[in-house]
């Protein structure tokens, strides 16, 4: 068995990525407490901005290289209160949404340096499920950065 | 083009890490963490395929976790996850994630049931031990 001991890998231009056969390395990950603001983990990640209830813009650190060029992949706690109690209402369902123009078009695009995104009851029969915050949301991406 | 043929890469002044450049060239990343580490598609009857997964806990109807092989270091990892007819979300009440298991991941019906899923899919994102 070999060992390569590197700090820093490149291309043999000197600077250009080199390709990892097999490989694709997320570019962006975050592990997000919507009620108390924190950010519990991440990478790539400067901050999140709290816009409102339930809406958030993530700002990435090494922008994309392109608006949308990228796949993104959200998941939600359906608690507040880190498991003590589920939301009420959380049989609806929940969602997150990450792009596009929602009912009260709070949601902006996607740029190379943001996401935006929110975290809503599902809709019913009498709601059209509002947004609230949640102690752990997921979000991920997968692109290339500038 | 040259090709770098070895059986692992370590980073020489500290072993956990290595420095990538980015596709565009502006920008540099830690090789490691941009790594899963850890996956699994679980169909409530066996892992059918993984990694870094010993095992797959099925709870309940509709709640199943992943139990690490390696450990994470902390258990502020992100892991989204996504089913295939159903829908998804982390069960609330649950045990939280720890540095050897996910959530718990509920899967329900439209009825808002706990129902299993022929198709459970995680990934893990996050530092390991």
């Amino acid at each position: 068995m070999s060992t390569l001991k590197a700090d820093t890998i490149v291309a043999t231009d000197g600077s250009s990525p080199v390709t990892l056969t097999k490989q694709e390395a997320v570019k962006q990950w975050i592990s997000w407490d919507g009620v108390n603001n924190d950010i519990e983990g991440s990478l790539n990640v400067t901050s999140v901005i709290d816009e409102q209830t339930g809406v958030y813009t993530l700002n990435i650190t090494s922008a994309y290289s392109s608006q949308h060029d990228r796949c993104i992949f959200t998941t939600l706690y359906n608690s507040n209160d880190d498991g003590a109690t589920i939301e009420s209402g959380s049989g609806r369902g929940m969602g997150t949404v990450v792009v596009g123009t929602n009912s009260n078009s709070t949601i902006d695009p996607l740029t190379t340096t943001t996401i935006q995104f929110a975290t809503a009851y599902g809709s019913s029969a009498s709601s059209q499920g509002g947004m609230f915050d949640l102690c752990k949301v997921w979000v991920t991406s997968i692109g290339d950065l500038a | 083009m040259s090709t770098v043929i070895t059986d692992n890469l370590t980073g020489k002044t500290a072993a956990g890490n290595v420095t990538i450049t980015s596709e565009g060239g502006s920008a540099t990343m830690q090789l490691q963490q941009g790594l899963a580490k850890a996956w699994f598609t679980f169909n409530y009857t066996a892992a059918q395929d993984s990694l870094n997964i010993s095992s797959v806990t099925d709870e309940a109807t509709g709640h199943c976790f992943g139990n690490f092989s390696s450990s994470m270091g902390n258990d502020d990892f992100a892991h989204p996850a996504m089913t295939g007819a159903f829908r998804t979300r982390y069960e609330g009440t649950g045990p939280d994630a720890t540095t050897s298991r996910t959530n718990t991941i509920e899967t329900y019906n439209s009825g808002g049931s706990s129902a299993d899923d022929a198709i459970i899919n995680c990934t893990v994102h996050g530092d390991l031990a």
